[in-house]
């Protein structure tokens, strides 16, 4: 008890009013010792100024430790310095080098392409990149220069990067003395701010970071702001509702929408908020001197101001960029049509609405986004197939996807009374315009598939032969458009979603999404399946026209033709658009794969096993590097504090209060809250798919970094002062020495091959002496430095891909055409070894959505059947291979498993971790 | 009752000296806290119901004082309706039905004794082998699906026997709530509930895992709440009793389907939070701390486990013929298989014996060649790995050089005819493709077609230039040979090799890159490796070895085998196997069904083919007691929430005072956390889900909401509409059974004939949602 009631006596930041508190000390040991409620409350008696004094809700987990911070001049001028070198240490050399660096060649691109309006697409929400923008266009940047790839010069082509990179630079240099207010809100005294500031300020790789265009310095800005308006507003609880109050609540809720729509990591903000929030809300039910409207009150306060705020912001910002991205562009393809035609310069499509019989149609996949269904002039070749004409889905609207709608086999439609409207069921045949042939189906297999459900579409027919039952499908319409009449009844263009069902087979023509061989020209392939779930099977009709010569009439009913009903997409509004963004960022997240040599999986970070090549000169280059004192000792901390807490949860339970030198509640509650706002920046990377890199932990490493200053505090506290203070000074002076160690590949100064080698402290770090003076690479190119594609959501792939159809001799450019200009020069940039450019290390890394170069996700079933070659013979004593999967995946029941595993394998499994085709230069190494 | 006084001996949480009752105050943590002074019981509820007979179930008869009713009497009643409802008709559809087919064969490998794979453990099946053994079976039928059972298969008498287990599960759900503390007539009610539901009945009349593995659930349950009752009583001979009785139950539960794997969840997170509270008891000696601890670790972690590898030692004594499914296996498990192909050849390889190379590398298969060239690098014919068996998969390997008689490339003696002789490790030997007369062959000139940072390997005719290098000598190394294989020489199946490059010193490895598809039918990259790495990829068995000069031997007494190594491979395989089991979300598939649709039974299942003459079975649910089961747990979190704000403010009533919230809470959390342990993680399994897999999550879900009407009742009726209440409930329930029990006893009419069926549209009763 003695300990408890130390531990408020020392307190630094004690100096809170009396009386403020309502709670009573109850609540200080809710977690700490649940079992010693008596005597604390004998303790609160007895001393209540002192327990009074400061308030802390340690509920795990721990919000903020608050005390009113008495704000004084000493804060004013401390402020002011740290400002003053954090400004030089961030913008020093800033224009060095002259040369794109890095990812510089995305975001300067994107930023670009908010200057002259063009759509893009990326998988990071917008209000970074529009930073840039704004920043460029204050500097003067005119949207032209491409950012096309690694080192070319900025200065030839007349770019003000400088300006450019000066904003990211500044809000670099913001984060110190907003960690300095963090700190001091707290409860901490002066010099540990200016301890945690200097930390900050002296961190290679946050400064790196901070002086390129690259989306994480505007991401770590808005990450330190949050969690500093976040601590402001926990010095406030004594005046709760008061404007201040409120100000820095909502600053909080609106610094979180930012650092969301920077980048997705910002999110993780929201549950560490969000956890000390309920938990405060959870203390404050105890509390009886708040009405339930009171706690209410407190609940809607928060719920509006971490909330409503973030999101109204995050809203906000995507409204912005709509409105600054209104021409189409080349990533336009991988939007809905809706979407598409939004866009000036898009998408438009106005055709006739009515689809007849005898109409020409073209087809698209509603949900796939690949294409339209096609055919031309060539044969299927795979072992099961017909070797009939090939049916598939192509990208680009071109005269193979006309089809024309006739009758049912052996009926005609009674065309007296003008032409006739294909209604709802109703049996039709299509026949491919360019080459006769109808769309057929029947008992053989498709190219990628050979479960007995799924079968192989066709184009057949020849002269003289009327076709067969087999040429039949019904229209089974899913649903009209609720503002189109009729639409549920009879099939109209763009307003009717419909399946296709084979008459005789009963399957659905089936989107598959597999690519299929160079011999189909690798379009998309399209089959007939089983008990086909409606959404791969959903069909629209894209453009429709009913040919003068088929509809029978005369010159007269021409008129009429001309006057038919128009139908068009409807353009996405506002929450459409950014609902559909937002999908689309998350499937390319997620499938967002790759083998950059410099990708690091989270398990490497906190120890900074290596960092990431950026750019490389003559005698100078760019690695983005931490300072490694800060780093290990960020770790330590955090690790000890973990460490530490178990120990006191366990002694706790068992009746023994340590108070740690008095600062046992004020550390707990602070350093807690900024473990957990670690671990809820750290650990979910782990269950990430998707290619990681060691900027990822950079909002984590800020709060470990707060974590350290707060652990130095603990045990400098029971020592006097001076020795505190040099305590201080040795610890800072060690991790300025790091800093001006590593500086050289923070700043690119040129340096020497032997200092270079004799800074390697640990043998993972691999920065590239060569490129040091006295290096021998400096002429050439590092090997092999082609990066792997980046991977892109399968589904969107083949519209953007530049397919060769041979029987196409122009691919009409309706959405997307243009793409293969852009994926040319992809190619080149993420080539990263322009000639000329004498020797870089950093291959650019394709953050953005890529899709290009994603090749198509192969699954196990289509790799096994691709790879079967007929075995010669049979052995039937043959041991199989014992593989990963011996068991194909089971048609109906679960218990198939039993009886399938009991059969030889009928195909060989590729193990998936090895694809076909993939890559070749998966050993980059530099 | 005189055992639980005030003068206790054994104090068992008892924590507090002091409380913290008065000041309105209680910790969170107080929860657990007794708000009486040392000495009184933990369990204030112990003298609260006269008609409560504690030690039940003992042996010693105890009458109840309610409606002179005996405990007996209420079990005899409760089973004898429980076995009417799941035997009535039983043997009506007289050919085999929904997954009889697998589960009625699997039984039947136990008879045949031959070696089968499955997703479960072995314990379930095997019961289901013990039926048809005690049927009098012979294990030849095959239980197709479909088929009609031939008179030799007393199908009858197997669906009885597996039905045993759903008639169980009735007696059971009532000692439990006995247990529990609740009186009898609230325990025959949540008895009637689990009877009365027509899935589980239905699914317990069939030859299906479901019913044993609902049965030894409840059992786990049951025993679980009888431990529970000895707590204040521990190391006494009844608490010994049930704590291992809980342990065996467990390893029964889980060696019938990993499903069971949540019962042990279950009872350890009781265990935790037990030891957790005697944790937080600074009275309890050290001592007695450490034998709560050890008597739990014995009786949940060892005993469960001990049954769980007991059955799979019997599973493998029992399975000792060889079938192709146990190509996982290890080969020292595989050879000793009855029957296998493998199991006898030539022991020493020889010059001019004919082998075949089996890479480690999983996917690569056999080390292959074939009559097509490399379209790049040397452009001669091509090495592949290869996954069937077929002759090009065959070498004959030659002795050149002996062991030691060579220090680099230029001793290699080219024209150095093959010498006789068992090989050894590391002599020169030379690998000639069989159906090809070409030698394994390569050159560092050449970098491999898709890795290029690795050597090509090629075949070389016998007849050229190339034949004469020495490039065609590899040395055999042995890695890592079997215990009784380490005799020097080199043996099929025991002693992986690596084959070594004369001239360049590379390594043969499988890359794991297929080729192309066009030149190379996408067959697996072989290449050579610089250096000395003994990976996966660079080790290869030999196979098959064929040697008609040569006798051979039984290669089962060279091989050894392992038990663990067995039990682990094989755990390993299921698990691969069960993560296989992934569903095609393009597909519909009637039978599948999401985890999100099982509380409300959004998607009843089809069990036969649903044509107007055959006997329709239909798995759908007792819906009063799904949908209520679901409301009660959903509800549930808020309400604890609830209660846990107003404690945390100081409103809780006096109800908190008397203990009788406590004695509520842990009740409800045991059934509640049952519930939610065993639904709750199957939307974190990528695997297909069924139904049925929510059985055993209903189970405790049904009791769970007995236990809530309850207390819920008592708390807010007086006593006549309790009863109202009781028998109500008990008798709505009934009907509803009833009502749906032509889809349960089978319906052989028309499904049109039956009306009133489809109480949701999304029921299949009528028609198939997406039939096309």
């Amino acid at each position: 008890m003695t300990t408890s009631a130390g531990a408020t006596t020392n307190e630094p930041g004690g100096h809170m009013p009396k009386g403020h508190s309502m709670r009573g000390s109850a609540n200080d040991n809710k977690s700490a010792s649940p079992s010693v409620p008596k005597v604390s409350q004998t303790d609160s008696s007895s001393s209540s100024v002192m327990s009074d004094s400061v308030q802390v809700v340690s509920f795990a987990p721990p919000a903020p430790y608050h005390a009113k911070w008495a704000y004084t001049t000493t804060d004013t001028l401390a402020l002011v310095l740290i400002t003053l070198v954090a400004i030089l240490v961030r913008c020093y050399k800033l224009s060095t080098p002259d040369k794109v660096v890095f990812d510089e060649v995305h975001f300067g691109k994107f930023a670009g392409k908010y200057l002259n309006g063009t759509y893009f697409y990326d998988l990071h929400p917008p209000l970074a990149k529009m930073m840039f923008a704004a920043a460029g266009k204050m500097a003067g940047y005119d949207g032209v220069f491409d950012f096309k790839s690694i080192g070319l010069d900025y200065i030839a082509a007349g770019v003000p990067y400088v300006g450019m990179r000066l904003m990211p630079a500044l809000l670099g240099a913001v984060t110190v003395p907003a960690t300095y207010v963090t700190v001091r809100a707290c409860g901490y005294g002066l010099d540990t701010g200016v301890l945690a500031s200097l930390l900050v300020c002296f961190e290679n790789g946050l400064v790196t970071q901070s002086r390129l265009i690259l989306l994480d310095s505007p991401l770590v800005f808005f990450t330190v702001l949050s969690l500093a308006c976040w601590a402001m507003f926990w010095t406030r609880q004594h005046a709760q509702f008061t404007p201040a109050w409120w100000f820095w609540l909502v600053s909080t809720g609106a610094m979180m929408g930012c650092a969301a729509s920077c980048k997705w990591v910002g999110l993780f903000l929201f549950p560490v908020v969000g956890l000390s929030t309920v938990a405060d809300l959870w203390d404050k039910i105890a509390d009886r001197s708040l009405t339930p409207a009171r706690w209410a009150a407190h609940f809607l306060a928060r719920a509006v101001g971490l909330i409503l705020v973030p999101l109204a912001v995050y809203l906000f910002w995507f409204q912005v960029h709509f409105a600054l991205l209104y021409k189409t562009g080349d990533a336009a393809g991988m939007m809905t049509t809706e979407f598409q035609t939004t866009l000036a310069g898009g998408l438009n499509v106005t055709t006739d609405r009515d689809v007849y019989y005898g109409s020409e149609i073209r087809m698209r996949t509603t949900n796939g986004r690949n294409g339209y269904l096609h055919s031309h002039a060539h044969a299927w070749q795979h072992d099961k197939g017909s070797g009939q004409q090939q049916v598939t889905i192509y990208g680009h609207a071109d005269q193979n996807n006309l089809w024309i709608v006739e009758p049912a086999f052996n009926t005609t439609a009674d065309a007296s009374n003008g032409p006739v409207p294909v209604p709802k069921d109703a049996t039709i045949r299509l026949r491919h315009k360019t080459t006769g042939k109808y769309l057929h189906s029947h008992d053989k297999r498709p190219a990628l598939s050979s479960q007995d459900t799924k079968f192989e579409l066709s184009g057949y027919g020849f002269d003289n032969f009327a076709g067969d039952s087999n040429d039949n499908f019904r229209i089974e319409i899913l649903h009209g458009d609720k503002h189109s009449e009729g639409s549920d009844k009879h099939v109209q263009a763009i307003y009717t979603r419909f399946r296709l069902i084979h008459s005789n087979l009963h399957c659905a023509v089936y989107n598959s999404r597999k690519k299929l061989p160079k011999w189909a020209f690798e379009q998309i392939e399209v089959n007939c399946m089983r008990n086909c779930m409606p959404r791969m099977s959903t069909w629209h009709v894209e453009y429709a026209r009913l040919p003068s010569s088929a509809s029978g009439a005369s010159a007269s009913a021409e008129g009429d033709l001309a006057a038919r009903p128009q139908a068009s997409y409807r353009k996405l509004g506002l929450w459409g658009k950014i609902a559909e963004y937002n999908r689309l960022m998350a499937d390319s997240n997620g499938s967002l794969t790759g083998d950059h040599p410099f990708a690091a999986r989270p398990q490497h970070w906190p120890w900074l096993r290596r960092g990431t090549a950026y750019w490389g000169g003559r005698g100078n280059f760019i690695y983005q590097h931490g300072n490694p004192l800060v780093w290990w000792g960020a770790l330590g901390s955090v690790l000890l504090f973990a460490a530490l807490r178990s120990v006191l949860f366990v002694l706790d339970k068992r009746r023994i209060r340590p108070g740690l030198f008095g600062q046992r509640r004020k550390y707990l509650s602070a350093a807690g809250f900024f473990v957990v706002a670690w671990a809820g920046h750290y650990v979910p990377f782990f269950l990430m798919g998707r290619e990681l890199f060691v900027h990822h932990y950079f909002p984590a490493l800020w709060m470990a970094i707060l974590v350290l200053a707060f652990t130095l505090d603990l045990f400098t506290a029971g020592v006097p002062r001076f020795a505190r203070l040099a305590a201080y000074f040795a610890v800072a002076a060690a991790v300025l020495y790091a800093f001006e160690t590593f500086s050289y590949i923070t700043y690119a100064r040129t340096w020497s091959k032997d200092a270079c080698v004799r800074t390697r402290w640990l043998k993972t770090w691999d920065f590239d002496c060569e490129h040091a003076f006295g290096g021998v690479r400096s002429t050439e190119p590092p090997p092999e430095s082609t990066p792997k594609a980046e991977a892109a959501a399968d589904k969107v792939a083949a519209v953007d891909k530049v397919v060769v159809d041979d029987t196409v001799p122009a691919a009409a450019a309706v959405g997307g055409g243009a793409d293969a200009v852009e994926g040319a020069e992809k190619a080149r940039a993420d080539g990263g070894n322009e000639e000329g450019i004498p020797a870089e290390i950093g291959v650019p890394f394709a953050e953005e959505f890529n899709p290009e170069e994603k090749p198509e996700e192969e699954t196990s079933e289509a790799a096994a059947d691709a790879v079967y070659v007929k075995p010669e013979y049979d052995d039937p004593t043959a041991i199989k291979v014992a593989q990963a999967s011996p068991v194909q995946a089971p048609e109906s029941v679960a218990a198939d498993i039993g009886r399938k595993s009991n059969q030889p394998a009928t195909g060989e499994t590729i193990d998936d971790k090895k694809p076909v085709g993939s890559a070749d230069d998966k050993h980059v190494e530099l | 009752m005189s055992s639980y006084g005030p003068a206790a001996p054994v104090i068992f949480y008892d924590q507090s000296s002091s409380g913290s009752g008065g000041n309105g105050h209680e910790k969170f943590d107080d929860l657990h806290l007794p708000q009486k002074p040392v000495g009184f019981s933990a369990y204030p509820l112990a003298d609260r119901l006269d008609d409560d007979t504690i030690d039940y179930p003992s042996t010693r008869s105890q009458r109840a004082r309610s409606r002179g009713i005996s405990e007996q009497t209420m079990i005899i009643v409760l089973t004898l309706i429980a076995a009417f409802t799941k035997l009535y008709r039983i043997g009506r559809r007289d050919n085999v039905s929904w997954d009889e087919a697998h589960f009625g064969k699997f039984g039947a490998y136990y008879l045949n004794r031959t070696f089968y794979h499955d997703v479960h453990p072995p314990l379930a099946k095997m019961l289901v082998g013990f039926s048809e053994l005690l049927a009098g079976h012979n294990g030849t039928f095959e239980f197709k699906g479909g088929h009609n059972y031939p008179a030799y298969v007393n199908y009858r008498f197997m669906r009885v026997f597996n039905a045993l287990f759903g008639i169980a599960l009735t007696p059971m759900a009532y000692i439990t709530f006995r247990q529990l503390r609740l009186p009898m007539r609230f325990a025959a009610m949540a008895a009637l509930f689990v009877t009365f539901d027509n899935a589980i009945c239905v699914m317990s009349r069939f030859i299906l895992l479901d019913a044993p593995l609902l049965g030894f659930t409840a059992l786990a349950l049951t025993m679980l709440a009888c431990f529970y009752r000895q707590r204040s009583q521990p190391f006494s001979p009844l608490w010994w009793r049930y704590l291992l009785l809980t342990g065996v139950a467990l390893g029964l539960v889980s060696s019938s389907k990993w499903v069971g794997l949540f019962a042990v969840a279950l009872v350890g997170l009781y265990t935790i939070a037990e030891l957790y509270e005697m944790f937080c008891n600074v009275h309890m000696p050290v001592n007695t701390y450490v034998r709560h601890w050890t008597a739990r670790i014995l009786a949940l972690i060892v005993i469960p486990l001990f049954v769980y590898m007991l059955t799979f030692k019997m599973h493998f004594s029992v399975l000792n013929r060889y079938h192709g499914s146990a190509n996982f296996m290890p080969m020292g498990f595989q050879v000793r298989l009855r029957g296998n192909p493998l199991g006898k050849q030539p022991y020493d390889i020889h010059t001019g014996s004919y082998v075949r190379l089996h890479s480690h590398d999983s996917g690569t298969g056999y080390l292959h060649s074939h009559e097509h060239k490399y379209p790049v690098g040397s452009q001669r014919q091509q090495i592949t790995g290869y996954g069937y068996a077929d002759p090009n998969n065959f070498w004959a390997i030659d002795r050149r050089m002996v062991a030691g008689s060579f220090n680099t490339a230029e001793d290699v003696d080219m024209a150095a005819a093959p010498i006789e002789g068992a090989i050894q490790d590391g002599d020169l030997v030379s690998m000639r493709h069989n159906s090809t007369s070409t030698y394994l062959y390569s050159e560092s000139r050449f970098a491999a077609p898709m890795s290029s940072k690795y050597h090509e390997v090629s075949a070389v005719s016998v007849n050229s230039t190339e034949a004469k290098h020495p490039n065609i000598m590899w040395v055999v190394e042995v890695v890592k040979p079997e215990k009784r294989m380490k005799d020097g020489r080199i043996h099929p199946l025991g002693t992986p090799i690596r084959l070594r490059n004369a001239v360049s010193g590379c390594v043969l490895l499988s890359t794991g890159e297929r080729l192309d598809k066009d030149w190379g039918w996408g067959q697996s990259e072989i290449a050579c490796e610089k250096g000395g790495k003994m990976d996966e990829e660079h080790l290869w068995t030999i196979e098959r070895h064929v040697n008609k000069n040569m006798k051979s031997t039984n290669l089962g007494q060279h091989m050894s085998s392992s038990f663990l190594r067995d039990f682990a491979v094989l755990n390993r395989q299921m698990w691969l196997t069960n993560n296989a089991l992934i569903p095609d979300h393009d597909k519909h598939n009637v039978l599948e069904s999401d985890p999100l649709t099982w509380p409300f039974m959004v998607y009843p299942m089809r069990m036969v083919g649903w044509d107007d003459r055959s006997i329709k079975y239909l798995e759908v649910g007792n819906p009063l007691l799904w949908w209520g089961s679901a409301i009660a747990c959903l509800v549930f979190p808020l309400q604890v929430l609830y209660w846990l704000a107003c404690w945390k403010r100081g409103t809780l009533g006096s109800r908190w005072r008397g203990g009788e919230l406590r004695e509520y809470l842990e009740g409800a959390l045991m059934l509640w956390g049952g519930w939610a342990l065993h639904y709750l993680p199957f939307f974190l399994m990528g695997r297909v889900t069924y139904l049925h897999h929510y059985l055993p999550a209903l189970y405790f879900g049904i009791l769970f909401l007995a236990y809530q009407l309850y207390f819920v009742s008592t708390w807010y009726l007086g006593e006549r509409s309790i009863r109202k209440v009781l028998y109500g409930s008990i008798m709505l329930v009934a009907f509803v059974f009833w009502w749906f029990s032509p889809l349960t006893y089978g319906w052989d009419k028309p499904i049109k004939q039956l009306k009133g069926m489809q109480w949701a549209s999304s029921w299949p009763v009528y028609e198939d949602r997406f039939e096309l």
